[in-house]
């Protein structure tokens, strides 16, 4: 896991009582914990209240103007993400000139994402953050995310929660969340919101959302078989040496409980990728999308900048359907993800506009990207970690962890 | 030719041989039949005192031959289970440390050929050691809090059976581990394989699966000068640590037992091991340092005070070089991922630099070995500081690297300036070669390949290769 010096920050811990919970002190507003979460699920939601979700989840008439659900962006054909038919690496907004900012991640295992919050091992220099909804870790629950593409000028593009309140108590399922809820929930904003949230958090945690029906799966379970160069693959994936994809993209391949298997820690790491000067903001050369930092600078954390530049580790499940990949959407091949990894210092001409080391941040932060983490820590002159068959086989071995309803010839 | 040694033992072998095809045990004292001895292994304490110690599940300890004689071992912890004490774990993932074995112990003399228990040889000290095999946080993590469950039957995940293996076959003089011996704190989750039915907690069973059954080879093939790590601060895996490998008389004030003696237990005054008759490795116990510098009124302070003074007093030996041992860096590195590397344990620095100001060490250090950073770091200085190495790639997750190109100007101390520093993140272990005056250290990966080869002039060493070995 990538780890990080809260600097000056030790003024602002603030101890609170352990025995209360497993909040041991507070960074700024955040929580720092005594342990990792839990493994999370599995989930049993009220089917009805998914049913609800999901209704929600695919009304297009929940935009502005009308015609863009969530399940735009997040395709189900796509296991859930996608770009709304842009080729930008971004999706486009419900107004077709208006695109957004960041790749969409998949919607499918979003219930697993934990809440943000800082945890510190006895052997880390320093507490480290995890989880929070959005590559930024902005939100820490459904209720919190829906806002923001609901909202966003190039997303949904929505004037108000008011509207939004306004369209749910005439959408077809109003009288299901009456139902659930109780018959005046609609009639204010924040009770509808609220309703809102909650249904699609139960349609996330529904099944569809969380199949775990990988050949990845199968397995583990003993009720597949992986090739050989898949095998290879996982082994790189694993190996310290190697890839180390392993690393921040956690598995446990010896449990029979998939949710150990999410394919990330919910960390946070700065790799530097590529811009993407397709996206429309990025015609200001000024403009520059830094990731955690402004969720440090909102919650209060000691010298937000050091986290300017760091996303999310996504999971890996379902990684090969993916339209684009990374934050921005820079890469158009999976191959080419994995690549990055192992040749990022050493051919900085292949991935960056004249050579130019991680020119989607400002130059004061880039000093924040992750040189440490191998492989990409090599420098130029040095052989990578990966060889170009070893590539393939982790590219290999990223496609059987496509689910099945995704898994045919694409 | 074959030495004296070796003739005794295959003389030895072939009566015991004999008396097995006779039918009979080759020992009468049913306390010393090898099938009660589980392990055996020899530690060394001050002054290079030779201890040696047995695991026993017999009522009795067993007798030991040294050369001519026959003593029997003395009782040094008996079979046992502690009241349940405070841990670093929730009480709810914690349990009272059981010991089932007896541990048993006989002081050797320096000047000992041959010893024996049972059929068993032990390993003892050389006079003038020639190899010493050098490791670190070697064992299985198994961790609740840090939902960190390693695949402890899985070599590639957990390579120290790899590494004692690989590292036996050099045959080395004596074995120097520098701390964090034990780490299957908490137990396995009953769906993952990968460390099923692993025993937990901090009693026997652990121990002999993070370090007895794995590292068997390289207990067997030489004695070990052994530093404690905060994996073995009183909180953890303290209790075994004082029954097993502390080189100091037990007693249930230096038992981690009852938490009320912590404050002492945690500690343990410097001793002074020889290698041979112009080298000696000063054992520094930094078990239960913090993160953040001392004020000088902190007990810690005071401690560690205490002992750096006496470091210095040890070091003051004439004509000899010393070899300052501790777990935790105090002129190294730790990695971080996304900023420029930490320097040394600061806690430690705070004491260091008001006992032995710019200094940090003492006049007569000429080397620090430390773990804790789970990498290979060799780092000269050219500012007038000990170099140092650090060899924390023994078996548990290894670090992120340090940067290549190292950065410019980034002392691991104030006052300290750095000259080259060779690193790796692989796992292995180092090896210290004794070469004229002085000692020639190697880095070797977890199969024996080497990657680095520093030697020593002084308090100076002179890697051949500079900046990140690729493993």
């Amino acid at each position: 896991m990538p780890v990080k010096l809260l600097m000056a920050g030790v003024a602002l811990l603030l101890a609170v009582s352990a025995s209360a919970s497993d909040v041991v002190a507070r960074i700024g507003i955040t929580a720092q914990r005594a342990a990792m979460p839990d493994v999370a699920g599995p989930f049993n939601p009220a089917a009805s209240r998914a049913a609800l979700g999901r209704q929600a989840f695919f009304d297009a008439r929940l935009s502005e103007p009308a015609g863009t659900s969530c399940a735009s962006c997040h395709d189900p054909g796509r296991a859930f993400s996608g770009n709304h038919g842009s080729r930008l690496g971004v999706p486009l907004g419900s107004r077709p000139d208006r695109a957004g900012v960041r790749n969409t991640p998949s919607a499918l295992y979003a219930a697993y994402i934990p809440p943000l919050f800082f945890y510190q091992d006895d052997d880390a220099p320093a507490p480290t953050p995890f989880g929070g909804l959005f590559a930024d870790g902005r939100a820490d629950d459904l209720p919190g995310l829906l806002r923001h593409p609901l909202l966003d000028p190039n997303e949904m593009h929505n004037r108000s929660l008011d509207a939004v309140a306004a369209k749910l108590r005439s959408a077809a399922y109003a009288e299901g969340l009456k139902r659930e809820f109780g018959p005046k929930t609609l009639d204010t904003t924040i009770d509808a919101i609220a309703a809102l949230g909650k249904v699609m958090e139960s349609f996330l945690q529904s099944r569809e959302m969380a199949p775990f029906s990988s050949r990845y799966d199968a397995w583990v379970q003993g009720k597949a078989a992986l090739n050989a160069q898949e095998l290879r693959g996982l082994k790189l994936f694993k190996n310290p040496d190697k890839g180390n994809c392993a690393s921040c993209h956690k598995f446990n391949e010896t449990s029979s409980n998939p949710a150990r298997s999410m394919f990330t820690d919910y960390g946070f790491d700065a790799i530097g990728v590529p811009r993407n000067r397709a996206i429309p903001s990025t015609r200001n050369a000024k403009y520059f999308d830094t990731g955690l930092c402004a969720t440090a600078s909102a919650n209060k954390w000691p010298d937000s900048g050091q986290w300017c530049g760091y996303f999310r580790t996504p999971s890996l499940r379902n990684v090969a359907v993916r339209e684009r990949w990374m934050h921005n959407g820079v890469f158009t091949t999976l191959r080419d993800a994995v690549a990055f990894y192992a040749t990022r210092s050493i051919e900085p001409e292949r991935w960056y506009r004249k050579g130019e080391l991680f020119d989607d941040l400002p130059r004061r932060y880039r000093g924040n990207v992750n040189t440490a983490t191998l492989p990409y820590n090599r420098r130029k002159g040095m052989q990578p970690a990966l060889s170009d068959a070893e590539i393939d086989a982790i590219v290999a071995f990223l496609r059987t962890l496509t689910d099945t309803p995704w898994a045919g010839p694409r | 030719m074959t030495n004296p040694i070796s003739r005794l033992r295959a003389i030895f072998a072939l009566a015991s041989a004999a008396a097995l095809l006779a039918g009979c045990s080759t020992t009468a004292d049913e306390a010393s039949r090898d099938e009660h001895v589980k392990y055996a292994w020899v530690v060394l304490g001050d002054g290079g005192k030779p201890i040696a110690r047995v695991a026993t599940d017999y009522a009795t300890c067993p007798n030991i031959n040294v050369d001519d004689g026959e003593t029997r071992m003395q009782l040094r912890a008996a079979a046992g289970t502690a009241a349940q004490r405070t841990t670093a774990s929730a009480s709810a993932d914690s349990k009272p440390s059981s010991f089932p074995l007896n541990t048993c112990e006989a002081t050797l003399p320096a000047s000992a050929k041959l010893a024996r228990v049972g059929t068993r040889f032990l390993p003892l000290p050389k006079a003038e050691p020639q190899r010493v095999l050098v490791l670190a946080d070697t064992g299985c993590r198994l961790k609740k809090a840090d939902n960190a469950f390693k695949s402890c039957s899985d070599g590639e995940m957990w390579p120290l059976a790899q590494i004692a293996a690989t590292a036996a076959a050099m045959k080395p003089d004596l074995v120097l581990h520098i701390g964090d011996y034990h780490y299957r704190e908490n137990a396995c989750p009953a769906d993952i394989a990968g460390c099923k039915d692993s025993p937990w907690g901090y009693g026997w069973d652990t121990w002999e699966a993070d370090l007895f059954k794995p590292a068997a080879p390289l207990l067997a093939a030489a004695p070990w000068i052994v530093v404690r790590g905060n994996h073995e601060e009183c909180a953890r895996a303290g209790q075994g640590w004082f029954r097993l490998l502390d080189t100091g008389p037990y007693s249930a004030a230096r038992s981690c037992d009852d938490p009320v003696n912590d404050g002492t237990a945690n500690y343990t005054t410097p001793y002074a091991v020889p290698l041979g008759s112009d080298t000696q490795v000063i054992v520094f116990d930094s078990a239960r340092t913090g993160k953040a510098a001392l004020p000088v009124t902190d007990p810690q302070f005071i401690a560690y005070q205490k002992d750096f003074k006496t470091v210095a007093t040890l070091a003051a030996k004439a004509r000899t070089t010393s070899l300052f041992v501790n777990h935790h860096p105090i002129l190294g590195y730790a990695p971080v991922a996304g900023s420029a590397p930490a320097g040394g344990n600061a806690a430690l620095l705070s004491v260091a630099a008001q006992v032995n100001p710019s200094a940090y060490y003492p006049p007569g250090i000429a080397l620090a070995l430390h773990g804790h950073v789970h990498d290979f770091q060799a780092i000269n200085f050219s500012s007038n500081h000990p170099a140092t190495f650090v060899s924390g790639n023994g078996g548990d997750n290894l670090d992120a690297a340090l940067p290549d190109p190292f950065p410019a100007n980034l002392p691991p101390a104030p006052g300290v300036t750095l000259d080259r520093i060779t690193h790796s993140v692989t796992f292995g272990f180092m090896v210290m070669d004794r070469s004229g005056t002085g000692w020639t250290f190697k880095a070797y990966t977890k199969a024996g390949k080497l990657m680095a080869t520093c030697t020593q002039s002084l308090n100076r060493i002179a890697c051949d290769k500079v900046g990140f070995l690729a493993g």
